[in-house]
């Protein structure tokens, strides 16, 4: 019998998935260590998580500058040493600087564990932010900042921070070349002793973990303190002006539209992120089908929830021609108009739910992205019932509440538009 | 250790199947080997346009991604100089549907005018974004033609120039599917929790009765031997120098890859590499620099590139990179630095096993090269690697006659 391609092949809907647990060890220290396991041939990823983030720091760029220059030599290795010995391991790490925390990440394989913790210990516990490596930095950074001042898409991101946040908000904590000179030796030391100096929040670790690899952690953490997160930054900001940023030479123009957001705790906030799929949160959304599948005006368009642990904002954003912008952020507009006003169609509602759960399943295959997963768990202090709640929430959103929550929170009226370039 | 078993099916439809129980995810690959290397000189770009137009519908499913979507399933792919690759990812108990509409795609496209007039304007929006409208973008525009004479290599996947995009015709599309998208010119990888048997059944249900198609056959081009050194300067509107030098390696199956892929990491990887160490920390020539290959099957380039420090000329700058590279190729290296960028090799292979879709671009490509057991045997012809034979490469292709230069020269760098 001839195969009838017309008919689509029967398929099943994602009803329910357990959402795989992950183990906590206490340890003598008092810190918990987050573990996912999985087998995987040696394998691991650990993340140190410590409570220096930009949230932590007084001066602009010196949260950034501490805990990168904290691997550029200690009283034992110096800089070069340091990045020798990693390597010799085969390790990876990076250390990474957020708006709420900083995070030492590790990939490396489980028979090198111990020895790459032992040099970690040593950087963050005896780092000495010696003048000439400070010098290295502050200089290459200062080069580095000349291009992004090039970019349409990092003048746009900045000037939409400053116009959505109030200006003492860590978010809107953009370097400028002076604030390089600024960072001084004692700055550094300063911070170091104030927010990383015998501090870890937690670690996170996945991959091939047994009580061995617990043990070596375990002990790695007994030099260290718990440290506790309070992080408080929200301020509350009256709706600023559009912001335009002439840029003559350039062919495209980045904009984003958006504005101050309610943050991950919020009740309403996972049924938010439906309506923002539906909005340009995925290549099924209607910003995409409007003016890149429709258009052609953009390689491509977005709409993102952007939370922090205490603060949290949305935003449009796409490069666009630049002839057309104005067209474009007049299509932003009426798309945004027509989810607040209209009842999005049961069946594209659907398609959005359908899209979300099997994003959520994929988000957990495997253990390095289900421990980000769970990250967020732990960072925001939710129970582990919250992805199992959360697929409930999906299925049961209606298309009113769609309506009535994009009318609450995306209202154009009560957004920002910010474009530059062209 | 990745298992895997393959058949080919009778129109030619090579096909790949691994089992992985720990997913409930299955991943549907289609590598077709058709890339930029296969486009005319005078119509650049189109095969990666083409791989556009792969998402604006097939004869029986007319909106492809939205079938997806309902069932929680995504997709992408993207286009390389030698091969353009689609996946699937769908919860594992949905994997028919992706059978169904990638069989469908292969089968035949809808062709109409909308859909091409649309992503001509939507490549070219992405032409901007990523070549045009970023400080330093044009670097694979300048630098391919400086470095390949006669390889199609010469121009970027995105295509030569704008009016190579704009022009393209309906009928140009249907060529080139009808040329190249054929299942005797593709590879199909089921990877993720679906078993051999049911693989079998749904590759010869969805694709068996697809048509054997002509391809062209693929005559590839010899770059003839450098004989002296290229250079080219520009003048731009950017804030920092950066200079670029390029030298001719050889294809990815030679038997000296493995030690080329080592040497660019002890010259370029991390923050011990000797460009790194000695250039950007030791004496402040850069302030950013990277060594790397340009991973094509066929005879690539090695790249060395840097951002210029404050008041380094871009001369200087090269002399500098040349006393790292006189230096390894006339003391060579020892023992513990080899170890050290084969461990570190170790990490990377045993990472890239992790996960359905690593694995299914994996086989993908060995598939291209040839030899899918290059899957498992890769990590071990790294460890064969000797200190001698980095030497000897380091020797053979790092020649100043070999080189390709680019000097940028920022609005207000040193002169």
């Amino acid at each position: 019998m001839a195969l009838d391609r017309k008919i689509a092949p029967d398929t099943l809907t994602i009803e329910k998935f357990a959402f795989p647990d992950c183990e906590k060890h206490l340890t003598p220290s008092g810190h918990t260590i987050y573990a996912v396991t999985s087998s995987n041939e040696e394998a691991i990823k650990l993340e140190i998580v410590l409570n220096a983030g930009i949230c932590k720091q007084n001066k602009n760029a010196l949260a950034a500058a501490a805990n990168s220059l904290m691997s550029e030599g200690t009283k034992l290795r110096s800089s070069i040493q340091i990045a020798d010995e990693m390597d010799s391991f085969g390790a990876y790490f990076q250390t990474k600087c957020l708006i709420d925390d900083s995070t030492i990440t590790l990939y490396c394989l489980k028979k090198h564990l111990n020895s790459c913790l032992s040099v970690i210990s040593d950087f963050l516990l005896n780092p000495q932010y010696l003048e000439s490596e400070r010098l290295i930095y502050i200089n290459n950074q200062k080069e580095r900042l000349k291009v992004q001042l090039e970019k349409t898409g990092y003048l746009c991101r900045k000037a939409f921070y400053n116009a959505v946040f109030s200006e003492t908000s860590p978010i809107v904590s953009f370097s400028e070349s002076i604030d390089y000179d600024n960072i001084s030796r004692e700055t550094l030391i300063q911070f170091h002793e104030n927010h990383i100096h015998k501090q870890v929040v937690y670690i996170a670790i996945a991959g091939d973990v047994n009580q061995e690899v617990i043990n070596t952690v375990s002990n790695f953490l007994n030099n260290f303190n718990v440290s506790e997160r309070k992080n408080s930054y929200l301020q509350n900001k009256a709706k600023s002006e559009n912001v335009v940023i002439r840029k003559d030479k350039s062919i495209q123009a980045t904009l984003r539209v958006g504005g101050k957001m309610i943050n991950r705790k919020h009740n309403d906030y996972r049924q938010l992120q439906l309506a923002n799929l539906v909005l340009g949160g995925y290549f099924g959304s209607r910003l995409m089908k409007n003016i890149r599948e429709d258009k052609g005006l953009t390689y491509g368009i977005y709409s993102t929830l952007e939370s922090y642990l205490d603060d949290a904002c949305f935003y449009v954003e796409a490069d666009v021609n630049a002839k057309k912008k104005e067209l474009v952020v007049a299509e932003i507009t009426n798309e945004l108009n027509m989810l607040c006003s209209t009842n999005i169609p049961e069946e594209e509602l659907n398609k959005a739910k359908n899209y979300l759960i099997g994003s959520i399943l994929r988000g957990i295959d495997g253990p390095f992205s289900l421990l980000d997963r769970h990250r967020i768990l732990i960072d925001y202090g939710f129970e582990q019932n919250y992805y199992d709640d959360f697929i409930e929430i999906i299925k049961s959103t209606t298309p009113e509440e769609i309506r009535l929550l994009t009318a609450k929170y995306f209202n154009p009226d009560n957004l920002v538009t910010v474009i530059c370039g062209g | 250790m990745i298992t895997f078993n393959d058949f080919t099916l009778s129109n030619g439809l090579q096909v790949i199947h691994h089992f992985d129980a720990s997913s409930r995810l299955c991943v549907l690959n289609v590598l077709y080997k058709v890339g930029s290397k296969n486009e005319n000189p005078e119509k650049t770009g189109f095969a990666h346009l083409f791989e556009h137009l792969m998402f604006g519908g097939s004869k029986h499913v007319p909106d492809f991604d939205t079938v997806l979507q309902q069932i929680g399933g995504d997709n992408n792919a993207f286009t390389s100089n030698d091969f353009t690759n689609y996946y699937i990812t769908v919860p594992s108990n949905n994997i028919e549907t992706a059978f169904w509409i990638e069989s469908d795609r292969m089968l035949a496209l809808d062709f109409n005018q909308k859909s091409l007039d649309v992503q001509k304007s939507v490549v070219i929006e992405e032409f901007k974004e990523r070549y045009l409208n970023q400080p330093y973008g044009d670097v694979w525009l300048q630098l391919l033609p400086l470095a390949y004479k006669n390889h199609p290599y010469q121009w970027p996947t995105i295509g030569k120039e704008i009016s190579h995009i704009e022009t393209a015709t309906l009928e140009d599309v249907k060529d080139f599917f009808y040329s190249y998208y054929a299942p005797n010119n593709a590879v199909l990888i089921l990877c993720g929790n679906i078993s051999l048997e049911e693989t079998k059944r749904l590759s010869e249900k969805w694709f068996g009765d697809i048509e054997t198609r002509n391809v062209p056959a693929y005559n590839p081009v010899k770059e003839p031997v450098q004989l002296e050194k290229r250079t080219k300067h520009i003048y731009s509107d950017v804030p920092v120098d950066l200079l670029v030098m390029a030298f001719p390696i050889c294809e990815r199956v030679h038997a000296d890859f493995y030690a080329i892929d080592l040497l660019t990491d002890i010259l370029g990887s991390g923050k011990s590499s000797r460009l790194y160490s000695r250039l950007l920390k030791e004496r402040n020539i850069f302030s950013e620099i990277d060594c790397y290959h340009s991973g094509d099957a066929e005879a690539g380039l090695l790249i060395i590139e840097g951002k210029l420090s404050l008041g380094i000329t871009l001369e200087q700058a090269e002399n500098e990179v040349w006393i790292v590279l006189n230096d390894l190729i006339k003391t060579g290296i020892d023992e513990q630095e080899l170890i050290k960028v084969k461990n570190k090799t170790e990490t990377n292979i045993r990472f890239n096993d992790i996960g359905v879709l690593n694995k299914a671009m994996k086989l993908a490509y060995a598939s291209y090269y040839g030899n899918l057991d290059l899957v498992n045997t890769e990590a071990d012809n790294y460890l064969l690697v000797t200190t001698n034979q980095i030497m000897m490469v380091a020797k053979s292709y790092l020649l100043p006659e070999h080189s390709n230069v680019l000097y940028y020269h920022s609005k207000n760098g040193a002169r």
